[in-house]
């Protein structure tokens, strides 16, 4: 397993854990309170009960006093409220199953799947009295907010997991498939290297192993560049300062002679190195497009740059394509990151890339500064 | 000399194979992707097969697995250990992790080649002959007596022909890596081998490097 993959799941199992703590400790005081008002107000109910079955038997004339109290709790029946009155034996008893209670006490019992809350009191005649009332409704509540509470956590846990995979997939990718791609190049590099010291070669071979070294070299230089442009554009690490335009086109102007230039905005805030990396890029790809002797045009007007080439142009796929630098990575997976890189640097200045078809059917790429700070 | 397919998709690399094995006495044959490896698998034999585990269109296992009766050494750019053990799982002989040296890989691919009994068994050279499973040298028809140290030495250069070998890597490859000899040891057995067989114009000393077998 990659490190930062391992990171990733060491990350994703603490957010995770954070989160279903946070989650039990906002449910469990507000479950807790529901069971203990459920609690209160049955014991509130019972209080009540037994007072006025106490009342009643007292009241009712000698040896009348059983069948009045079981008159007076049979009242009760089909409201949910099941009683047991017992003195050695049992006076009354509307349970729907047998429990089994110590007078002074009260809780909850699951008989046959189903919640009850029960208090068990002793009245002074010396009757044991016991009070069931049917739980299900509270239950049921407690179970959807329990549910509703675990679920909602998966659901949040899951989204934070995907999104710190694709996060911390997108930094660390690209830096790993360069690092990929330098492979081939050294490999090739101190193979020839090796081959033009020992072996015995003839001219023609000894020209194509330092054609490889020069060939491959080059290939490292772009890689070693890309690396760095790659690292400056995500950290914006350098700070920025004002570029002289003029110079950078002349820079430009020394590896592409074919280029021409006009500069009518003289500074640009930003980072030099990056926005050569960015012009050199855009340069290279319409000096590419080009038919042989065309001209490429290197402007910059206020706030604006354009790179015009006068080649065949892209098509409309193609163009959406490199509009887009998420989709364009997918196109061309592997296949360098010049675009999107250039995309990088432009948002990095506050800038925004964008290709179009020109008058006579070439490509023009502009790059468009909305919050410079130039003069 | 033993016919070599050499499989990988950078022709940079895959040239450098080539022109290595070409230079000590190989044939090979170049592809480019896995489909093309195939191919030409089933239509040549070969003795050895150099084979990328990372090829466009497949990996380099799966080709492994539809070229059965070749002797393959896989070129593994990772490091990774799960690619050996798939490798070697699948019936590699060998591996190499890019990037390699070019002296190393001479060696490996000779002695993949010595155990699947697929190398040469006799070397002609001028009026010298030489029958490698006997150990027997003749020089013009005549029987010269060779130590066994003498004798590995002369089957190492020959194995690496046109290539220089450092005192150094003669000295880790015939007498062993743990011998702690001096390279002056290596200068007077070649002298030796010089002497005995007449090899002056074929065993030359590269300066400040080594020796190179020249045909």
């Amino acid at each position: 397993m990659k490190l930062w993959q391992k990171t990733y799941l060491l990350s994703t199992l603490l957010c995770a854990l954070i989160l279903y703590g946070c989650m039990f400790g906002v449910t469990a005081p507000a479950l807790s309170s529901a069971i203990r008002g459920a609690q209160e107000s049955s014991l509130r109910e019972e209080r009540a009960i037994a007072g006025a079955l106490e009342k009643t038997m007292l009241d009712a004339p000698e040896g009348r006093q059983i069948p009045v109290m079981q008159a007076f709790l049979e009242y009760y029946a089909g409201t949910g409220l099941y009683f047991e009155a017992r003195r050695d034996e049992a006076l009354y008893s509307s349970l729907p199953c047998a429990v089994d209670k110590a007078p002074g006490t009260m809780g909850f019992v699951r008989e046959q799947g189903r919640l009850y809350l029960f208090v068990s009191d002793r009245l002074p005649a010396g009757v044991d009295f016991l009070y069931l009332k049917d739980a299900a409704a509270t239950d049921g509540l407690l179970r959807r907010q329990i549910t509703a509470a675990a679920l909602t956590g998966t659901l949040v846990a899951l989204f934070m997991a995907a999104a710190l995979y694709v996060l911390l997939y997108r930094v660390n990718l690209p830096v790993s498939r360069l690092a990929h791609e330098m492979r081939t190049p050294l490999t090739a590099m101190k193979g020839y290297a090796e081959t033009l010291r020992d072996a015995k070669l003839t001219e023609e071979q000894r020209y194509m192993a330092a054609s490889y070294i020069a060939e491959e070299s080059t290939r490292l230089s772009d890689i070693s560049a890309r690396l760095l442009t790659l690292h400056n554009a995500r950290e914006e690490a350098t700070p920025f300062g004002p570029v002289d335009v003029a110079e950078l086109f002349d820079h430009i102007r020394q590896t592409y002679p074919i280029v021409a230039c006009e500069v009518r905005w003289p500074t640009i805030f930003g980072d030099r190195a990056m926005l050569s990396s960015l012009l050199n890029n855009l340069v290279d790809n319409a000096v590419k497009a080009s038919p042989a002797g065309a001209k490429v045009e290197l402007r910059a007007a206020p706030n604006v740059l354009t790179v015009t080439d006068h080649g065949s142009g892209m098509s409309d796929e193609a163009l959406r394509y490199v509009n887009r630098p998420s989709r364009f990575k997918k196109l061309h997976a592997g296949g360098g990151l010049g675009v999107p890189l250039c995309h990088q640097i432009a948002r990095a200045h506050g800038a925004r890339l964008t290709y179009a078809r020109g008058a006579d059917g070439g490509t023009v790429a502009t790059v468009t500064f909305y919050n410079s700070l130039t003069s | 000399m033993a016919k070599i397919l050499i499989v990988e998709d950078e022709k940079a690399i895959n040239d450098l194979l080539k022109l290595n094995l070409e230079m000590v006495g190989h044939q090979c044959v170049s592809a480019f992707s896995g489909k093309e490896a195939i191919r030409t698998a089933g239509e040549q034999g070969f003795d050895l097969m150099l084979l990328d585990v990372m090829l466009p269109d497949m990996e380099g296992f799966a080709v492994m697995e539809k070229v059965r009766d070749v002797p393959t050494i896989f070129l593994t750019a990772r490091g990774a250990t799960t690619d050996k053990i798939r490798g070697f799982g699948l019936g590699a002989d060998d591996y190499i992790v890019k990037p390699f040296e070019v002296a190393e890989l001479l060696v490996r691919v000779q002695a993949v080649l010595r155990r699947t009994h697929r190398e040469e068994t006799e070397y002609t050279i001028g009026d010298l002959t030489i029958r490698w499973e006997a150990h027997e040298v003749f020089l013009r028809g005549k029987r010269v007596e060779l130590t066994p140290q003498e004798f590995t030495l002369l089957h190492i250069l020959i194995e690496n022909r046109n290539v220089c070998l450092s005192r150094q890597k003669l000295l880790s490859e015939a007498w062993g890596i743990d011998f702690l000899g001096e390279s002056r040891t290596v200068d007077v057995h070649i002298q030796k081998l010089r002497r005995k067989l007449d090899l002056d114009d074929h065993i030359k000393t590269i300066y400040k490097n080594g020796y190179r077998f020249e045909e």
